[in-house]
């Protein structure tokens, strides 16, 4: 495989590095920079454990491959909590019991922040909606969207 | 063996790439591919990511015709005002693909090229008699052909696509204001849903009676197709529930002698005749330019 | 001991934060010096003999350390009729590994698997328990395919006929389904002085522990493992686990390296266990006031390729397979075969929810037949006090009555619909069940837990519990009971992570039975650790140690005249005694069974549910959208109870999925459905508005009075749903799932009835 240059925004730094062209963007995460947070629950896009955000688009990162955020501005998890405060999303989806297993807490939150970076006040639909391609198998969905929707009150 | 990605930031650049590496497989929102290498099916050939050429990546009006950049998102669809305010009957259909996700990175050149017999936003395109741009690049010269995705689509993931062509854009003609158009689908779940059945339909009245109407079914037959026989049929009738229902039965027969008896064909054929039905009957009720 | 806990409202789980940041880190996240990647190689057939394994290739490929096969297993391959760890004659399904294959990198172990040749012969299959069992079936096992059965027998089964004014037969069905957790198997074996150190998400770390040790041929004092953060469970990660932390085990005894291995979700649905289909006959004779006379059930479950679980599971399914009602006349004969299939094994209800599918939509029948409204027939029979069971049983605390009462005040059971938009129907139906608590007398093993407690001399404690926290919120219940018996804020504690070399054995978390056995051992604990300090404290304030009051993060007599903060008082004990520890262990009350009569006293204490569900089924496609759940849980004490709501709005959930759209499908003797594109969990746009409530009547039969709940809201909902189904198309559908071609052709049939009018559809 001949590898690819590519740079990017991760997180609000740059970064440049060289890349396989097979190598989705999830496993450049996970893989390369040991940003875990992003999860893989299926690899084909159908569970959205893997979300991030592309120039604040949230995407699938394992249905992209690295190459393909050349030039782009991508947003982890990780880059949710600030100096030791976290997100109004973050602190929502505690205190709303949004939280179980966790492990598609991260994905459900970087959707989520998709939302309300375009729509600072979405109607429950509009939550459901956003919200649509991540799976939950245990709190059934209904804490999460609460949780969505109290977040803008923080 | 040295597979490599080429990455170019316009169409001609692109265009002399695929002419000199005819196997090189294009990559638009890339969706295809990374579930390819996810399942380890190896393919071949290095890639052309299209992402970065922007003039790939625009709706515009010219004249009386909407050309999309085969680049363009679903999500882009949903977002944009020219859509919006001619052909808002695409938005259901770009609604209906997926997830948020999804909406995000497919594209509607992929959806075209990727020749699902589910795909979601082929249906109303076909409506629309939309065309496609087909271009290549011989020595320095640019040569580009156009065809109806009708005639593009020639079965299940086939497509008429030549091995040194890219698929650059959509084009077709602004439907007239008092068209009504509707798209609906039948999934197995409300999102993250493959097409059991989906359909698009465009309707013209003239007072009660159907002066113009295009019907595709999709997901049931091998390739999109508009359903003259069941629009022949509604020309010039009133729209009432044994017209439906025998518009319904045309459209289902149809299929039948398309695919012949398949196991899903217990399902789908009586299914095809109340969908039928019942889309064109929401069709007729909806609003003007919907 | 009584229960003082008072009950929380607030939700403040430990993990919470690691797990909203991303830092949480499970299996997969774990990477250490030198780690290499295991995959497994399989063999693409339902059945097949293993003629030769040929290596040399892929040993030749960059980066790839070794191949190893089932010769190598260093200790027990296989119990007998059990799943191997690899493979050795004869692939029983086509999920069975053969080989592993270990790499430098995943992608090199991946393209090895590849290059591993085998040569196998492909050998006739069958995939239906029914065609298992006839002669001249493929034979998996010995020399039938019969794997086990259990039987119920109460009263005279024809007398309760001959008594019934009227008597129905009907037949049910239920799907191959999956737990489904988010996160796919996986674990990473670590060589530790003479043993191995294990990091793998389990429920059962002890029996991974204890099946790595037997596998690899070492001592239980040889494996020590942690548990990182749990992805999920609902009944999986265990089996599975072993299997993988057995693989990963070897690799490490053989490389000296870490080595990890983690399922693809395609591995996950291919290898992994998944839910007993069951098909069920019911017999059923009434007197016209509906009384019940006499029920017959003679049912059929598929084990799968290798026997795992299903001796208890079937167990469980037949004792319980009457549903929750007062009948005199009973026999129940359930029998699982052995077929070419994925291993059936434990998944959220282990049991109960296919045979309350099948008792509950029975009812409904029943109900029908006689013209009587089918919440009233249910609480004609419905047990009560002293009410004797199938297995003779006699129940004490039973709670079913109020939660009849309580879903009759909040779901609209005798209301027909209304507003319904053109071109849909609606529909509504109830539920209700009955269900053992724990493992109950299906296993051998003693139902306990033990919670540790170390008090640091800075006033901080760290709680051991052997009970895992894999989503639930288990560990957050511990530390709530020892902060309120304490007097100590939970801020002020931490949950120990799980590691099986100092943690005692607590059995697996399963069978809802976390915080009846971890809850009661905490309050045991969190009490030893009062007792110790309070008779420190009293005798240097010379008053009785009985009288101190442990609250607000102080400790002090009743008249407040002698007063001391916690952590001066943790320091003041220090000077006296080495360690200021707290111990507790909790049993189950004592159940047994006599697998030679078919009786006993299956279950210490019985939790009670009842549901209600409305659907609305659009007309042209069949597609089910179930609209409104009133979920009513008799949980004895709430503890906590965001949690107990969070317990059974995910049940309710991963029942809709049941009810409607999950289904692991086979053709030809392979997977068909091989990722999420084709196994439908629910999304947010499918749920309906959901009332959850835990109910609070006489409590469990334990000091907290608590009943377990992660179980018993997966069992309700899918009947209720077939009962709303029946309730609008007036056509009864007895298969799971209610998918969009059986509704499909329910509709068709109604509009030949007349129920429906057929009509041109505005959808």
């Amino acid at each position: 495989m001949k590898k690819m240059e590519i740079t990017f925004i991760l997180n609000g730094k740059e970064i440049c590095m060289n890349v396989d062209p097979e190598m989705t963007l999830l496993n450049l995460l996970r893989q390369e920079l040991f940003l875990t947070g992003t999860k893989e629950g299926c690899g084909i896009g159908e569970c959205g454990a893997c979300t991030v955000l592309v120039d604040g688009a949230a995407v699938n990162s394992c249905l992209i491959l690295a190459a393909q955020v050349n030039g782009t501005e991508i947003t982890t998890i990780e880059a949710l909590e600030h100096d030791g405060q976290l997100d109004c999303l973050q602190k929502s989806f505690i205190d709303n019991h949004a939280v179980q297993c966790g492990f598609c807490t991260p994905g459900m939150i970087m959707s989520a922040k998709a939302l309300l970076m375009k729509n600072p006040h979405p109607t429950h639909e509009e939550i459901k909606t956003a919200l649509s391609g991540n799976l939950c198998r245990c709190t059934g969905y209904k804490n999460i969207i609460t949780a969505v929707e109290s977040a803008i009150e923080y | 063996m040295d597979r490599e990605l080429f990455q170019p930031v316009n169409l001609n650049d692109a265009l002399k790439y695929k002419e000199d590496h005819q196997d090189a497989i294009l990559l638009a929102g890339g969706t295809d591919l990374a579930v390819a290498i996810h399942r380890g099916k190896k393919s071949e050939g290095n890639i052309i990511d299209l992402s970065k050429i922007e003039e790939l990546k625009k709706i515009q009006i010219q004249s009386d015709e909407i050309n999309i950049g085969a680049m363009i998102t679903f999500a882009d669809l949903l977002n944009s005002k020219i859509i919006e305010n001619k052909v808002k009957g695409i938005c259901k259909a770009a609604q209906a693909v997926g997830s948020p996700q999804i909406r995000n990175k497919g594209t509607v050149g992929g959806n075209i090229c990727n020749a699902s017999p589910a795909a979601d936003t082929v249906p109303v395109l076909v409506c629309l008699n939309a065309k496609v741009k087909l271009k290549s690049m011989a020595g320095s010269k640019i040569r580009s052909r156009v065809m109806s995705i009708e005639d593009f689509i020639v079965g299940n993931n086939k497509t008429l696509l030549k091995k040194n062509e890219i698929l650059t854009n959509i084009m077709f003609k602004i439907p007239s204001s008092d068209t009504k158009i509707n798209f609906k689908k039948i999934g197995r779940r409300n999102a993250l849903a493959i097409a059991r059945i989906n359909g698009a339909c465009f309707l013209k009245m003239d007072d009660d009676k159907v002066d113009k109407v295009s019907l595709v079914i999709g997901s049931a037959t091998p390739m999109p197709e508009r359903f003259n026989i069941v629009e022949n049929y509604l020309k010039d009738k009133e729209l009432n529930d044994e017209v439906l229902r025998k518009a319904g039965t045309l459209a289902a027969d149809y299929v039948l002698k398309q695919t012949g008896m398949r196991s899903s064909s217990t399902y789908k054929l009586p299914v095809i005749v109340k969908f039928t039905a019942s889309l064109i009957e929401n069709t007729l009720n909806k609003n003007k330019g919907e | 001991m009584e229960n003082k806990i008072p009950k929380r409202k607030i939700y403040d789980r430990q993990d919470a934060y690691a797990k909203v940041t991303g830092k949480a880190k499970y299996v997969n996240d774990l990477t250490f010096p030198g780690m290499l990647y295991v995959q497994t190689v399989r063999i693409p057939a339902a059945h097949a003999r293993i003629l030769d394994i040929d290596s040399s290739k892929a040993l030749k490929l960059k980066g790839v350390v070794g191949v190893y096969t089932a010769k190598d297993v260093p200790g027990l391959n296989q119990r007998p009729k059990d799943k191997p760890i690899l493979a050795e004659k004869e692939t029983k399904y086509a999920g069975d590994g053969v080989a592993i294959v270990i790499a430098n990198t995943k992608e090199q172990a991946l393209e090895a698997v590849r290059h591993v040749k085998i040569k196998y012969e492909e050998l006739p299959y069958v995939m239906d328990p029914e065609e298992a069992l006839k002669e001249g079936a493929p034979v998996l096992h010995g020399n039938s395919n019969f794997a086990t059965s259990h039987k119920t027998v109460k009263g005279d089964l024809k007398k309760g006929f001959a008594e019934a004014d009227i008597i129905i037969e009907r037949g049910y069905s239920t799907q191959r389904a999956t737990n489904a957790s988010m996160e796919p198997d996986g674990a990473v074996a670590i060589p530790e002085n003479d043993g191995l150190l294990i990091y793998c998400p389990g429920k059962g770390p002890f029996n991974i522990k204890r099946a790595v040790a037997a596998h690899c041929g070492l001592h239980e004092n040889q494996i020590r493992i942690i548990q990182p953060t749990l992805g999920g469970v609902f009944g999986g990660k265990d089996v599975d686990t072993n299997v993988i932390a057995s693989r990963v085990a070897m690799a490490a005894m053989f490389t000296g390296r870490p080595c990890k291995m983690v399922w693809s979700r395609e591995e996950v649905l291919e290898e992994g266990t998944k839910r007993h289909p069951f098909k069920l006959k019911y017999k059923v004779g009434a007197k016209k006031n509906g009384h019940i006379t006499a029920m017959e059930i003679n049912g059929l479950t598929d084990v799968g390729a290798y026997i795992s679980k299903s001796q208890a599971t079937i167990w469980r399914a037949t004792v319980e397979a009457t549903g929750p009602y007062n009948i005199e006349n009973i026999s129940t004969t359930i029998v699982g075969a052995f077929t070419n299939n994925t291993v059936s094994d434990a998944v959220r209800g282990f049991g109960s929810p296919q045979v309350d599918f099948a008792s509950e939509s029975l009812m409904n029948e029943l109900a029908k037949e006689l013209g009587i409204d089918p919440l009233e027939i249910r609480r004609i029979n419905a047990f009560r006090e002293g009410s004797i069971t199938a297995t003779g049983q006699k129940l004490k605390g039973v709670n079913l009555m109020a939660c009849l009462d309580k879903l009759e005040q909040e779901f609209p059971v005798h209301e027909k619909p209304t507003a319904v938009p053109k071109g849909k129907v609606r529909g509504r139906g109830i539920s209700c069940i009955f269900r053992g608590e724990a493992m109950g007398a299906g296993f051998k093993e003693k139902d306990s837990a033990a919670v540790n407690i170390n008090v640091k001399k800075d006033g901080s404690i760290v709680v051991y519990s052997g009970i895992t926290e894999q989503g639930q919120g288990g560990a957050n219940v511990v530390l709530q009971i020892i902060s309120e018996v304490l007097g100590v804020s939970i801020e002020n504690m931490k949950m120990s992570q799980l590691d099986t070399s100092y943690v005692i054995d607590s059995g697996a978390t399963v069978g809802s039975r976390g915080t009846i056995t971890s809850g009661n051992a905490a309050l045991v604990a969190a009490n030893d650790v009062k007792n110790r300090m309070a008779k420190i404290i009293a005798e240097k304030w010379n008053v009785d140690p009985k009288t101190l009051i442990f609250k607000g993060n102080n400790i002090y007599t009743e008249d407040e005249e002698n007063f001391l903060g916690f952590k001066k008082a943790v320091s003041l004990c220090y000077t006296v005694i080495p360690e200021v520890y707290g111990y507790g262990w909790w049993s189950l009350p004592p159940v047994w069974w006599d697998f030679k009569r078919n009786c006993g006293e299956t279950y210490a204490s019985f939790n009670y549910g009842a549901c209600g569900a409305e659907v609305e089924i659009d007309l042209v496609s069949g597609k089910v959208d179930v609209t409104k759940v009133v979920a009513v849980h008799d949980v004895g004490r709430i503890i906590n109870e965001a949690e107990v709501k969070a317990q059974i709005a995910g049940g309710v959930f991963m029942a809709l999925g049941l009810a409607l759209s999950e289904e692991v499908r086979t053709k030809k003797g392979r997977l068909i459905t091989t990722n999420f594109d084709k196994y439908l969990l629910q999304t947010t746009m499918d749920s309906p508005n959901l009332k959850a409530i835990p109910l609070e009547a006489k409590p469990g039969n334990n000091p907290l009075g608590v009943k377990g709940i992660g179980e018993p809201s997966t069992a309700t909902v899918s009947p209720a749903v077939f009962n709303a189904i029946e309730d609008a198309l007036g056509v009864r559908l007895r298969d799971l799932p209610a998918d969009l071609e059986s509704v499909f052709s329910a509709i068709q049939k109604s509009e030949k009835l007349g129920y429906i009018k057929e009509a041109s559809v505005d959808g």
